[in-house]
């Protein structure tokens, strides 16, 4: 064997060796410091303690880290699919097809502090929403939409086009295509980009910060409360020092179980719907 | 009915499309509105090359000067690019050309999950171990930009993984069997023929990950040592992006300082902007 | 068809849930005569004693009828949002929140925009400790530094240590401060740096306890570590010392007193008249509790019980 092939095979192993022990250290690092403090009152009770978040949960930030993911893919979901489905069936100008990536790309090209910063001057201060989960999301919504557009359009581009043109061939409607053929194609992959869409937004501080997000909360009812969130607490109690983190720790180890288990569902349900197509 | 249906459809699809591409350009607008105002008062060339930061100068007049911090954020990201390129594109070959498929579908969504962990918690274990690492081998205070690219390339991994994987892998299909059955061996294959084959939507998959790079905030932000210097590998250095979630704090709404974080803001816009359009002007022009 | 209903029963919900939204905001308005959530926003260094004292607050009475028995039986909401001094001002003075929080002196133009009805409530005070790492050397040395050594130090003009004492190896000073805008920094520039200005080769930290746990990690390091932190982290063991300044310690009743000079205000701030609700849950933040939360978050009390 040639140095060069072999350079190239090391290379290759040594890479994914690399990888592998990151990402198993990662785990292990948080999961081992974590899990003394895991219990069930740590994940439902309220922080408290001179020192917030020495003693009590976080109940209240798991709760509204749900509701500003939830807030946030209603807000940017929606549009993104839309832009998607816009961009790969609809748009017959290749301009408009330009003017979609163009944006979708300058909007990913934002720091997510800025967007922050954004949200908090036009929402809290210049419409009087003041700090809520609402102007949050808005923050949060904008930030994923091209992260979100980007994977369903993905998504609709792997739907074989022969399928979708024998559809039109045979005279169904766009609708009527989109509903039987083109939805049941990529369902698997749209619900996976969702899913990932709603752990991107949870796992974000910087638009949160000035926006929606406050360092003690109840759990929210509705969308014009403030509320916590889990990585703004864990930013908080990490800054805090010593006497809260173990909770530090704790809640780094939810929140990496939160995605491990979102992520492997996406995934898993992804697949299990592209095998069933495939058969049939 | 079904035509209605269809109509309905449409419209609401066509609707959508505009209301959104139209919100996001005012997003763009709004941020560009208020960073115009901090240039009535800073000269652009004062803004882009100015050494000095100052924005609530006790004594004397402030001074507004991010050239350090451009320089700091560029160095960061291309070093992590180059980091994470490095790794990330062997992992791929790896993925594609070596592992089964069963091993692939089994090692790839572990490698998409360093996407979901939160930026805190890279910055946290940054914190936690490298820094002390960097601390042992008697890098001044531990946080550097070293520090912060290792990091940062870490983080960008899932991203480049996944997208060189896929289009390796493609290559691969189209080539192996038949470079092979021509008597190559797998691994020349592989680094003359696959690899150059795949080079254009390699550099696909770095459009994504520079933005990325540039705008990540909290992990930079906390083992990159914070301070206004020119960036040099093993010393302190600061980011744009780091400077916003600084000082956004104490900030005071409507003055310059405010104006020029905006400003800063958009600076970094450009760049991503700038990168991008250099990645596909090469892209376009001079790989076939 | 399925899919269809499904996706109208969708867009009913998220319309539901708007109007549900709005119809909580006209129900508030109709109640408007009672305040039955507080918000406090800004200062880094405050927000710890508030939010600990928020917690305890609506654990122990839960509804505002507990509270007072003439308050209507509403769920409390106290919310306690960080961001720094600035943005505590800043809330106050276009009204986003109820409180801002401020760990340095209120501006003249800050007290000018919030109007005639200003009030601001000190809750406790914090001191800047110069401290150095418990390891170097120079603590064996001294336990004392004087303004305009601290100034040549931090504004770079002595930059290695055998500049400091000649006994000391030939080590880079690695000086430590919070960010350059923010409050920390501003009551340093004054009391300490004058018309100097700071070395660019100087650190930058988000928060105090960051700042304190970089000073610990760094043999060769000095920064303003605030009381707090200080204490904080000095807790099991010492790990950074502080330097007098002109001869006066860092201690409490130093600080009480103004013989030592670096320190700030930790406050309270509104341009609005106080509701009953806000009333009470100042009672409770002046009150034992709030004494001893404060206490536990290392700052110094500036009330009496």
């Amino acid at each position: 064997m040639h140095l060069r092939e072999k350079l190239a095979k090391l290379w290759a192993y040594g890479s994914m060796a690399l990888v592998a022990a990151v990402i198993i250290f990662l785990f292990g690092y948080i999961f081992q410091e974590g899990c003394q403090t895991l219990t069930w009152e740590f994940l439902t009770q309220p922080p408290g303690g001179t020192v917030l978040g020495s003693t009590g949960g976080i109940g209240p930030a798991i709760a509204g880290s749900l509701w500003f993911a939830g807030m946030a893919l209603v807000i940017g979901g929606i549009p993104a699919i839309a832009c998607a489905v816009y961009a790969v069936y609809f748009c017959r100008k290749k301009g408009v097809f330009r003017l979609i990536r163009g944006v979708m790309q300058s909007i990913s090209g934002i720091p997510s502090i800025v967007l922050g910063l954004f949200a908090y001057s036009l929402f809290v201060r210049i419409l009087g929403l003041g700090r809520c989960i609402l102007s949050g999301s808005i923050g949060l919504g904008v930030m994923i939409l091209p992260f979100m557009e980007v994977r369903a359009e993905k998504a609709f581009l792997e739907v074989p086009k022969s399928m979708v043109d024998s559809s039109y061939a045979l005279g169904c409607s766009r609708f009527y295509t989109f509903q039987k053929i083109i939805l049941p194609y990529c369902k698997g992959e749209l619900i996976s980009a969702v899913i990932l869409g709603g752990c991107y937004a949870m796992g974000a501080t910087a638009p949160l910060m000035f926006t929606g997000a406050v360092a003690y909360a109840k759990s929210p009812t509705s969308i014009m409360e403030p509320a916590m969130a889990l990585p703004m607490h864990l930013y908080l109690l990490v800054s805090q020092g010593q006497a809260s983190m173990p909770a530090a720790y704790g809640t780094a180890c939810v929140m990496m179980g939160i995605i491990f288990v979102s992520n492997l569902a996406a995934t898993q349900y992804a697949r299990r719907c592209r095998a069933k197509w495939h058969q049939s | 009915m079904k035509k209605l249906w269809d109509r309905i459809f449409t419209a609401l699809i066509t609707v959508l499309t505009v209301i959104s591409l139209l919100s996001l350009g005012f997003v763009l607008y709004f941020i560009i509105k208020e960073a115009l105002p901090v240039f009535r008062e800073v000269s652009l060339a004062d803004f882009l090359f100015g050494q000095r930061w100052s924005p609530v100068s006790l004594n004397g007049p402030p001074a507004f000067g991010i050239f350090n911090l451009i320089l700091g954020t560029v160095y960061v990201s291309f070093l992590a690019m180059v980091i994470a390129m490095v790794i990330g594109l062997g992992t791929a070959v790896f993925l594609s050309c070596v592992a089964t498929e069963r091993v692939r579908s089994f090692l790839l969504p572990f490698i998409d999950l360093l996407a979901g962990i939160p930026s805190v918690v890279y910055g946290f274990v940054g914190l936690n171990v490298l820094v002390k690492y960097f601390i042992r081998l008697r890098v001044h205070t531990g946080t550097c930009v070293l520090a912060a690219s290792i990091v940062l390339a870490i983080m960008l991994l899932p991203y480049l993984v996944s997208a060189c994987t896929e289009t390796i892998q493609k290559q691969a299909e189209l080539h192996l069997a038949s470079a092979e059955a021509l008597g190559l061996s797998k691994w020349y294959a592989i680094s003359a023929v696959i690899l150059p084959a795949s080079r254009k939507n390699i550099l696909l998959s770095m459009i994504l990950a520079v933005g990325r790079a540039m705008g990540e905030t909290m992990a930079v932000m906390m083992v990159m040592g914070n301070a206004n210097l020119f960036p040099k590998l093993l010393g302190k250095g600061e980011s744009i992006a780091a400077l916003i979630a600084l000082e956004t704090g104490s900030a005071v709404a409507g003055s310059t300082h405010y104006h020029a974080l905006f400003a800063a803001g958009m600076v970094l816009m450009v760049l991503v902007f700038i990168i991008n359009t250099v990645i596909s002007v090469i892209r376009n022009h001079y790989i076939r | 068809m399925k899919k269809v209903i499904s996706l109208i029963l969708c867009s009913v919900l998220v319309i539901s849930c708007l109007c549900g939204c709005a119809r909580k905001d006209t129900a508030a308005d109709a109640d408007s005569s009672f305040q039955s959530s507080i918000l406090l926003c800004g200062s880094t260094s405050l927000y710890p004693i508030i939010s600990s004292l928020a917690s305890s607050f609506t654990e122990t009475y839960v509804t505002w009828d507990m509270v007072d028995s003439a308050f209507p039986k509403k769920n409390i909401s106290v919310y306690v949002a960080p961001g720094g001094s600035g943005v505590g001002a800043a809330a106050a003075i276009d009204r986003t929140a109820d409180f801002g929080m401020l760990a340095r002196a209120v501006r003249d133009s800050e007290k000018a925009a919030l109007g005639a009805g200003y009030k601001e409530f000190i809750v406790a005070k914090d001191a800047l400790t110069i401290s150095v790492n418990a390891q170097n050397p120079y603590c064996a040395l001294t336990d004392s530094m004087d303004t305009a050594t601290l100034r040549k130090v931090f504004s770079g003009e002595i930059a290695t240590w055998d500049q400091l004492d000649p006994s000391l190896p030939g080590m880079d000073i690695h000086v430590y401060i919070r960010d350059l805008s923010g409050g920390a920094n501003e009551v340093f520039q004054n009391a300490v740096m004058g018309s100097e200005e700071i070395t660019p080769t100087a650190s930058q930290t988000a928060s105090m306890t960051e700042l304190a746990a970089s000073i610990a990690n760094d043999p060769w390091s000095i920064g303003y570590v605030g009381f707090g932190a200080y204490s904080q982290i000095n807790a099991t063991s010492q790990v950074i010392v502080s330097m007098k300044v002109d001869g006066a310690e860092a201690t409490a009743e130093n600080i009480l007193n103004d013989t030592y000079r670096i320190q700030r205000p930790v406050m309270l701030i509104t341009g609005d008249s106080i509701s009953p609700s806000e009333q009470k849950f100042l009672d409770y933040i002046f009150s034992k509790v709030g004494y001893d939360a404060i206490k536990a978050n290392g700052y110094i009390p500036a009330f009496t019980l």
